[in-house]
């Protein structure tokens, strides 16, 4: 029993580690405009691909931004942007899920329906689509990967509603006369949230390197706004003068995508055991 | 029934990494011999029978040996014990069924299973089976053995288990709760075919069981397990009609009777250190020295 | 009833998009505009019926094969996108053959070895490959080969020199999510009963592994494997950009700077075809390796 006791310290440890480490991300978006150095929006003419200094930290890019500000101003949008769509598409789809599941019949057959369809098209591929008709611009990238996104959801709360609707614990709560919208809130989203939530912050990675992708095909957020997948692509094209300006926004793409990504993995760890026993 | 000795432990201890889950255990086990262990769950039962057939990982003996078919085990490499053993003893599983892959035919896996001991022979496999099949009543000898265990029911998938001991000719069967998962009729046939493989092919027999109904009349002997170690060893009915040992009066007396109440069981300490000594003959009991 | 959904959801994306399709149309031909040329162009692509009309209209076209024709040169979208299907089904097959190769040994071995050395670096490498975007990689790999060390060509020819960057792009992504997922599937069999059973019965380490594990493992194996198609197809739209291989990627992206919806269109509904059969293609096998799923 002492070897469970301590695997599972540690795992709350670890857990608790990675939390830090997200907040502490999270926080420098919120205070990015605080934090920058210089204006990440600025130009200047005279220090173009400057290469790292005291003053601009990661060095300049192509027209003489700070590279540094702009990976700062670039945390706001990206992890926001991912939080945010994760966010809403874990609310509808999990409201649409358990709607699905409860009632059954012909409601749940039309939400199904949709949901195959949406799970018919490879999400990259429709985001691609979606993003690239409409535009460039953060929130139709964000609509173009919400699109597919809320599937997930929608099927594990149905899937969990489904399975739980017959327990003896919903049954009583209904002949104890709960409306269904009571039963919903209070008897079935409570046991299900810990599963749903773990999934959605594994899903915070791979929203997060979506959209980063989106943007560097230029179909996402565009200039002059800092965001880290349409730097890299910006930069790339003069890699050999100025690397620094490509390998920042990338090293705070890995970072803080691998962050998310362990965060994922310790909640996931962390809840299952909770499960268990 | 010869008196050869077919196992025999000689004060084993084993646990998984821990203390020991079993300790100073020491019995003996003839040809044609069936011994049923009977004991609360996680009194150490299970962890005796994989100790003996030693595949596993866990648990690890730490003290003792044991002598099968006239080999000390303990002399042996880990890769000539398993050979030994898996090819001398067939285990019989609680979940019948769950000791073969579900999605493969019976027939796969029965002739890998005898491959892997150099006793596949194409010629006599189908005969062999069949009347193996035939010794324990099971029809239909094709159809069983192109059929996945899935597809099968409990009863079925525990007799096709014993057939595949007898198959193989082993010597000694060890089996986990081989009838608890099953109804009480079926539970009746697979007792039934336990006790013929004992007679017919001198399987001896070590049966873990927490249901003495079964031990009773299948077992020539009885040992009741208490916290890890063997409180009383007997002939069976002595053991039923005359128990010596506090715990195993406490144990008879929990056992459920048609029409009766459903006993309670005290939860009583009872002593379990001291030396196994023989009250009368082939009568063991653990007592303080 | 899946493609019919798809169809229609795609019809409409063609739909939500903004401005005039006749406008975008002689916009992408480079024709100037005046209120007769918008006229005879909506008149001619059937935009003064209604939707429903058009949707049906372009549906029966689309079953024929038909998917219309591009805004920009006037060439059959269908014939487009197979002439440049072949470039990605080339760069798909490799990148997913090289993945399957590397990661699915890889993995047996770990499970087996669970713990090992092996097991620690190859689980440490795959977590920082998923953490990897694929445009990240992408660049990385030209900045390390052909910028820094000149090795490769940075544009992508049709050797196979120039296949290698943007296979690896596709499949060190592809390979890190393998590791991980097949080592789990194989690691759940070897917790399995009938392993114990089948080692308790003497069977040889080798066919408890190779004939039940591996058998077993094979079905939720399959369902990834099918499921990575749409990643893959997804993923090859960006390597292809930055390489440069004209496959169904850099088409899509190129109608995209020059506002080519019928050639997006025809790209969604040919790749999202794809993908269903593919996985259609796995349900069947499932019927053969697990006698289960044909009762169900």
């Amino acid at each position: 029993m002492d070897l469970t006791m301590a695997a599972r310290k540690k795992q709350k440890r670890r857990l608790c580690v990675f939390l830090v480490l997200a907040g502490v991300l999270v926080l420098i978006g919120f205070f990015a405009p605080l934090i920058v150095p210089n204006d990440p929006n600025a130009t200047n003419a005279a220090n173009m691909n400057a290469s790292p200094s005291t003053k601009y930290l990661f060095g300049t890019d192509r027209y003489g931004r700070c590279v540094f500000s702009r990976v700062i101003m670039g945390a706001r949008t990206s992890i926001f942007s991912a939080v945010i769509l994760v966010a809403v598409t874990f609310v509808i789809g999990t409201a649409l899920g358990m709607v699905a599941g409860w009632y059954g019949g012909a409601v749940d057959s039309i939400i199904m329906r949709i949901v195959d369809i949406m799970l018919a098209f490879p999400q990259m591929v429709l985001a691609i689509a979606v993003a690239g008709i409409l535009g460039g611009g953060m929130i139709n990238a964000m609509l173009a990967m919400g699109l597919s996104g809320w599937t997930l959801y929608a099927r594990l709360a149905r899937a969990q509603v489904i399975a739980m609707k017959n327990e003896p614990f919903i049954s009583a709560a209904r002949l104890s006369g709960c409306s269904n919208t009571k039963i919903m809130l209070h008897y079935l989203l409570p046991c299900m949230l810990g599963g749903l939530i773990v999934n959605a912050a594994t899903q915070l990675g791979v929203m997060m390197i979506g959209i980063a992708g989106l943007s560097f095909l230029g179909i996402g957020v565009t200039e002059p706004n800092a965001e880290w997948g349409s730097m890299i692509n910006q930069s790339r094209a003069y890699m050999q003068l100025a690397p620094w300006a490509t390998l920042a926004p990338a090293g705070a793409t890995v970072v803080t995508v691998m962050i998310f990504n362990c965060l994922g993995d310790c909640l996931r760890d962390y809840l299952d055991v909770e499960t268990a026993k | 029934m010869s008196d050869k000795t077919i196992l025999s432990l000689e004060g084993l201890c084993a646990g998984y990494g821990r203390g020991d889950a079993i300790s100073d255990i020491s019995l003996s086990l003839s040809t044609g011999e069936a011994l049923c262990v009977v004991g609360q769950s996680g009194c150490g039962k299970s962890t005796l029978l994989k100790s003996v057939i030693g595949v596993f990982d866990k648990p690890v003996i730490s003290a003792g040996d044991i002598v099968f078919d006239g080999c000390r085990l303990s002399e042996l490499s880990q890769k000539r014990r398993c050979a030994l053993t898996t090819s001398g003893m067939g285990f019989i599983f609680q979940t019948p069924g769950a000791a073969f892959n579900p999605i493969r035919s019976y027939k796969k896996q029965f002739i890998e299973t005898l491959k892997s001991h150099d006793k596949y022979d194409a010629k006599s496999f189908l005969p062999s089976i069949k009347d193996v099949f035939s010794r324990l009543g099971l029809q239909d000898c094709e159809r069983i053995l192109a059929s996945c265990p899935y597809e099968m029911s409990g009863g079925m998938n525990q007799r096709i288990a014993l057939a595949l001991v007898i198959l193989m000719q082993q010597k000694l069967l060890l089996a986990d709760e081989p009838t608890s998962a099953l109804d009480a009729v079926t539970r009746r046939t697979v007792a039934d075919e336990l006790i013929a493989m004992r007679t017919d092919c001198g399987i001896a027999q070590m049966i873990v069981t927490h249901d003495f109904a079964l031990a009773s009349y299948v077992a020539d002997r009885i040992a009741v397990m208490h916290c890890g170690r063997i409180v009383e060893l007997a002939p069976a009915k002595e053991l039923v009609s005359s128990p010596l040992h506090p715990y195993t009066r406490m144990l008879l007396e929990a056992v459920p009777a048609l029409g009766g109440s459903i006993p309670t069981f005290s939860d009583a300490p009872v002593q379990s250190a001291g030396k196994l000594i023989e009250a009368c003959a082939g009568h063991f009991v653990l007592s303080e020295v | 009833m899946i493609i019919i959904g798809l169809s229609f959801l795609t019809y409409l994306l063609m739909y939500i998009s903004p401005g005039d399709p006749a406008l975008k149309k002689l916009n992408a031909q480079g024709i100037t505009v005046s209120e007769e040329t918008l006229e005879a162009a909506r008149e001619e692509m059937g935009l003064n019926e209604p939707f429903l009309a058009r949707y049906a209209n372009w549906l029966s076209n689309a079953l024929t094969g038909d998917l219309g024709a591009s805004y920009k040169d006037g060439l059959p979208v269908a014939n487009k996108l197979m002439h440049a299907m072949r470039y990605t089904l080339i760069l798909s097959a490799a990148s997913l053959a090289v993945s399957l190769i590397i990661s699915l040994p890889l993995a047996v071995i770990t499970a087996v070895k669970k713990d090992g050395v092996l097991d620690n670096i190859v689980r440490l490498l795959s977590f920082i490959g998923n953490s990897l975007p694929n445009f990240l990689i992408s660049v990385l790999l030209m900045y390390f080969f052909c910028v820094k060390t000149d090795l490769l060509p940075v544009i992508a020819d049709e050797s196979v020199k120039g296949l290698i960057l943007p296979c690896l792009a596709l499949t060190i992504p592809m390979c890190a999510r393998f590791l991980r997922q097949f080592r789990a599937e194989v690691l759940e069999q070897l917790g399995r009963d009938y392993v114990l059973g089948a080692r308790a019965r003497g069977v040889k380490s080798s066919v408890i592994l190779f004939k039940n594990v591996l058998h077993n493992a094979a079905i939720p194996i399959l369902t990834i494997v099918a499921l990575s198609v749409g990643t893959l197809l997804g993923g090859s739209v960006v390597v292809e950009t930055i390489f440069r291989w004209p496959g169904i990627g850099k088409l899509v992206m190129d109608s995209i700077t020059a506002r080519d919806y019928p050639v997006i269109q025809g790209f969604v509904i040919f790749t999202s075809c794809i993908y269903v059969l593919i996985n259609l293609a796995a349900d069947l096998c499932y019927r053969r390796l697990d006698p289960r799923v044909g009762q169900m």
